[in-house]
């Protein structure tokens, strides 16, 4: 009689349980660091600024240099100039807000010890 | 042993499926952020512990902009604001919008350096552009225009006289978070947070507790650093400083802030102030003041039952002696003393 479970079975089914583990983990525990950029308040890229060299992407007439841990506006054409002086931000809810060009950069990530938000 | 090595698939089966429920259910339960911009600054609500949550913080968003947009604003030519600033007077059907004015007009007679006509300083320093200096005579004549008396309340009439022009920066942001708190409320969430600029708001539970802990900005640091945050719970906390809005002239540093009776920009030595207060006009209005008048402002705080992180240039902070226990310092170059209030 052909056996209900085989050793291979159980390795396919320990392997599946062990993703199904480890994706839960990864979802609540993004690893490195990233920052999300929007443009009107929705979404318009998140990356990675866990690379050595600095790339450059325009937004909105918004010019942000990412990379080196750390991310941050080089140039906008607004008048204010508030998101270039927010200077270069390193650390999780560090942002820098555009609000004549409707751009921002925030530094998400997973520090449970910062403050959900910051008064000034 | 057959019946174990019949069980095992459906075991492991099942072990999977709640793997994705319970990921599922925390995903759905999980805190949800929008985004958007209103008030001149970015909007950011936070939905706790809540189904649908990230719907509730969208309607929230789409309020505050609804708000700015039909009544606060002083640049967008659909509100009731620009249309009173052109044309010297606005009447209000609704009766909300001259209420409104009402409080606001209450919470500046409590402060005589400051005023709603404020919109004229704002133009003819170019704050929102590159800045400029303007001569004695402007600025007399600005101090002229932002006099009180110009703005009179008449049934569901309010009218401008001599030019003056209205401006709620000093209370809108403040406005529009109370409001966007209310909406999360009357939704059904359990727990939020909403940001307008340097004003947060805080209500109900992050899931663990009713305390939040919010960061006060480091002045001398970057947007979105801290030196010190303080622990609240059903709470508004507005913070203004010159450290953000500002122009430089011949080495001179100007801030958007205004003494309504000298019409310059206020300089002092102190460079931030957090008032935490109970609702978001008052708490916006209130920063403003402290900011203003120095540590003669401790004395309207007192009396508005509102507490007070003021932080000087030379990094000394006075802070109100009820916050001693939820106050903790971050950044140990600050040094903290703490005013008795009682």
């Amino acid at each position: 009689m052909k056996r209900l479970i085989t050793v291979s079975d159980f390795i396919v089914i320990g392997i599946i349980l062990l993703a199904a583990v480890l994706l839960l983990l990864f979802k609540s525990n993004e690893i490195g660091k990233t920052a999300v950029i929007r443009v009107d308040g929705k979404e318009y890229k998140t990356v990675s600024l866990t690379n050595d060299g600095k790339t450059e992407i325009s937004v909105n007439g918004v010019l942000i240099v990412y990379g080196g841990g750390e991310i941050y506006v080089e140039n906008s054409t607004c008048h204010d100039k508030i998101c270039v002086n927010a200077g270069h931000l390193s650390k999780k809810g560090q942002s820098a807000v555009c609000v004549p060009n409707r751009v921002s950069v925030e530094i998400v990530g997973n520090d449970k010890s910062a403050p959900k938000a910051v008064t000034g | 042993m057959k019946t174990v090595k019949k069980l095992l698939p459906i075991f492991c089966v099942l072990a999977i499926c709640a793997v994705f429920v319970f990921s599922f259910v925390k995903d759905m339960y999980s805190e949800k952020t929008q985004y958007g911009f209103a008030c001149g600054s970015e909007v950011k609500v936070t939905v706790f512990g809540t189904k649908n949550g990230e719907e509730k913080a969208k309607s929230a968003v789409d309020e505050i902009k609804c708000i700015d947009e039909n009544f606060l604003s002083d640049t967008i030519s659909t509100s009731a604001v620009y249309k009173l600033n052109e044309q010297g007077e606005y009447t209000d059907d609704g009766g909300e919008f001259i209420s409104y004015i009402n409080e606001c007009v209450d919470l500046v007679s409590k402060c005589d350096k400051m005023t709603l006509l404020s919109k004229p300083f704002v133009d003819t320093w170019d704050i929102s552009g590159e800045g400029r200096v303007p001569s004695h005579e402007e600025i007399a004549e600005t101090v002229k225009k932002a006099d009180m008396k110009n703005l009179t309340v008449s049934g569901n009439r309010v009218t401008l006289l001599n030019g003056a022009k209205l401006s709620f920066g000093a209370f809108g942001k403040g406005t529009v978070c109370e409001k966007g708190v209310e909406i999360l409320k009357s939704e059904g969430a359990k727990g939020g947070i909403v940001t307008v600029g340097g004003t947060v708001g805080v209500f109900g539970s992050s899931g663990k507790s009713e305390d939040f802990t919010v960061g006060v900005r480091n002045p001398f640091g970057n947007a979105g650093e801290y030196f010190a945050t303080v622990s609240v719970s059903n709470a508004f906390l507005s913070t203004s400083g010159d450290y953000e809005k500002y122009f430089e002239k011949d080495g001179k540093r100007y801030c958007h802030i205004f003494d309504a009776q000298t019409g310059l920009p206020v300089e002092s030595d102190i460079t931030s102030v957090t008032v935490i207060t109970k609702g978001g006009t008052q708490s916006d209005f209130l920063s403003t003041a402290l900011f203003i008048l120095g540590e003669d402002g401790v004395s309207l705080a007192k009396k508005e039952n509102a507490e007070f992180i003021i932080v000087k240039k030379d990094k000394s902070v006075l802070i109100s002696s009820t916050l001693r226990d939820k106050f903790h310092l971050v950044d140990d170059s600050f040094s903290v003393s703490f005013v008795e209030v009682n």
